[in-house]
């Protein structure tokens, strides 16, 4: 087994560079890891991987944001502080150990979001069930309060109609050809967005107005 | 009731429940008109959820249930269907009326306007909604499956998928039609006569459940042995009798 940890550096962490997307896990307790911040400091270090000169974060992005937070908020937050080294021979190695060794003890992954960047960044995961997607939130990171639509329908409707092929083809150019005409430019809309949707209601009009005559 | 008293249900970010859904619904797949999803929690962590959310075709739908308000588009936003329920094995017996009972509650204290809930079973490949009416659901229509398809791989997937516009490449992988070869202008019925898809044996069932219990459904309700008398029975994926399993229930 190697022993992939080569020391404890002092790091700027406002300097640490984030080594995933920043979307790549759903969080959940970034206040309750602030309140854990302020109630006990920094007890637990990040773990980073150099590469040349720059900092890339293994295990700690949620902490870099919610010092950030806390200092903003006014907290005297260190300029430095602890962090272990993890040795990876390049950033592919260093992304498989993110994944599979400091896989989400607080925040899950979001697993679109996993699978697309792994695929960017060429890395397989050798046993994706170990990575625990799903696992690491409790129910009291969520609450029972929500909002629902309420009131009337809004104000627009799709409508559909069964059409022979023909008829559909005579309709769709009818469309397009009144899209061209300078009335449809100026053509009521009552608020609808859906052009072919005016476009109809123009070619209603007009026949209703014919009839008229 | 025992330890599915324990269970707390709350309100979980759709990524969440949507994952959850791939991992333990039959279907393997989330509903994309849910509006809000609830995570049942035992022994601190999440083991079942339930999503609701619009039905497909609203307009159809909201004559069933009389509010008492007769102008149709003020009772636009009264109901919900119960799009999705998928729960692990960790939870114990009686775990699904429970969770639904909190989550209409819930809709009740945060949605007062959420009169009544709908909701489908797919006695097809699920069941025939023993849950449904263990929680007060009313059974309103028992259908002979005319919607969900096997296509020649093995999926199962339901016609309707076929009619929706998923952007304009038809042909991407992305959208069904591309993914199992249905050509343009081709009409439903003559695909799945060309590629040999057929339609699931079985039935689905229809029910209605009043949060609102001053509303009245407009349409007659059947008995819950119509489904045995149309041979609709289904349990975990078997085909069985309401009957059978009472006799069953009876023996253990």
């Amino acid at each position: 087994m190697i022993d992939r940890i080569k020391g404890i550096i002092n790091v700027e962490w406002e300097k640490i560079k984030p080594i995933q997307p920043d979307d790549v896990k759903i969080n959940t307790n970034i206040n309750a890891l602030k309140k854990s911040l302020k109630n006990h400091g920094f007890s637990l270090p990040f773990a980073v991987w150099k590469d040349d000169n720059v900092i890339y974060c293994v295990d700690g992005h949620t902490r870099v944001k919610a010092l950030k937070e806390l200092k903003h908020e006014g907290e005297d937050v260190p300029d430095k502080l602890k962090a272990f080294e993890i040795e990876a021979k390049d950033r592919k190695e260093a992304v498989e150990i993110l994944v599979e060794v400091f896989n989400q003890k607080h925040n899950p992954f979001d697993n679109e979001v996993l699978i697309n960047w792994l695929e960017v960044e060429n890395v397989e995961v050798k046993d994706l069930e170990a990575v625990n997607i799903m696992g690491g939130f409790s129910a009291d990171d969520f609450g029972e309060d929500f909002n629902l639509p309420d009131g009337d329908k809004p104000p627009f409707q799709q409508m559909t109609f069964t059409l022979a092929d023909e008829q559909a083809e005579q309709i769709k150019n009818a469309i397009a050809d009144i899209k061209q005409t300078e009335e449809y430019k100026y053509a009521e809309t009552m608020g609808n967005e859906n052009s072919n949707g005016n476009a109809l209601y123009l070619i209603v009009m007009q026949w209703a107005e014919q009839r008229k005559y | 009731m025992g330890r599915a008293k324990e269970i707390l249900v709350k309100v979980i970010p759709a990524k969440i429940a949507n994952e959850f859904v791939k991992k333990h619904h039959y279907s393997g797949k989330y509903a994309r008109t849910t509006t809000i999803s609830f995570g049942c929690f035992l022994d601190g962590k999440l083991h079942g959820v339930m999503q609701f959310g619009n039905p497909i075709n609203k307009e159809k739908v909201l004559p069933l249930v009389d509010t008492g308000i007769n102008e149709k588009n003020l009772n636009w936003n009264c109901f919900l269907e119960l799009n999705r329920m998928a729960f692990d094995e960790y939870l114990p017996k009686n775990s699904e009326s429970r969770c639904l009972s909190i989550a209409f509650k819930l809709i009740k204290k945060n949605a007062p306007h959420i009169k009544w809930i709908l909701s489908f079973s797919d006695g097809c490949q699920s069941g025939d909604g023993t849950i449904y009416r263990a929680s007060g659901f009313f059974l309103r229509q028992i259908n002979v499956n005319k919607s969900i398809y096997e296509m020649p791989n093995g999926d199962k997937v339901a016609s309707l998928v076929f009619g929706l516009k998923y952007g304009d490449d038809i042909t991407a992988k992305t959208n069904p039609n591309g993914r199992y070869g249905k050509r343009v202008n081709e009409s439903v019925g003559d695909f799945f006569k060309r590629v040999g898809a057929k339609p699931l044996q079985g039935f689905q069932l229809r029910y209605i459940y009043l949060i609102d219990k001053t509303c009245k459904i407009t349409v007659p309700i059947l008995p819950f042995s119509k489904i045995d008398e149309m041979g609709a029975g289904m349990y975990k994926g078997k085909k069985v009798s309401l009957q059978e399993r009472k006799l069953q229930a009876a023996e253990a």
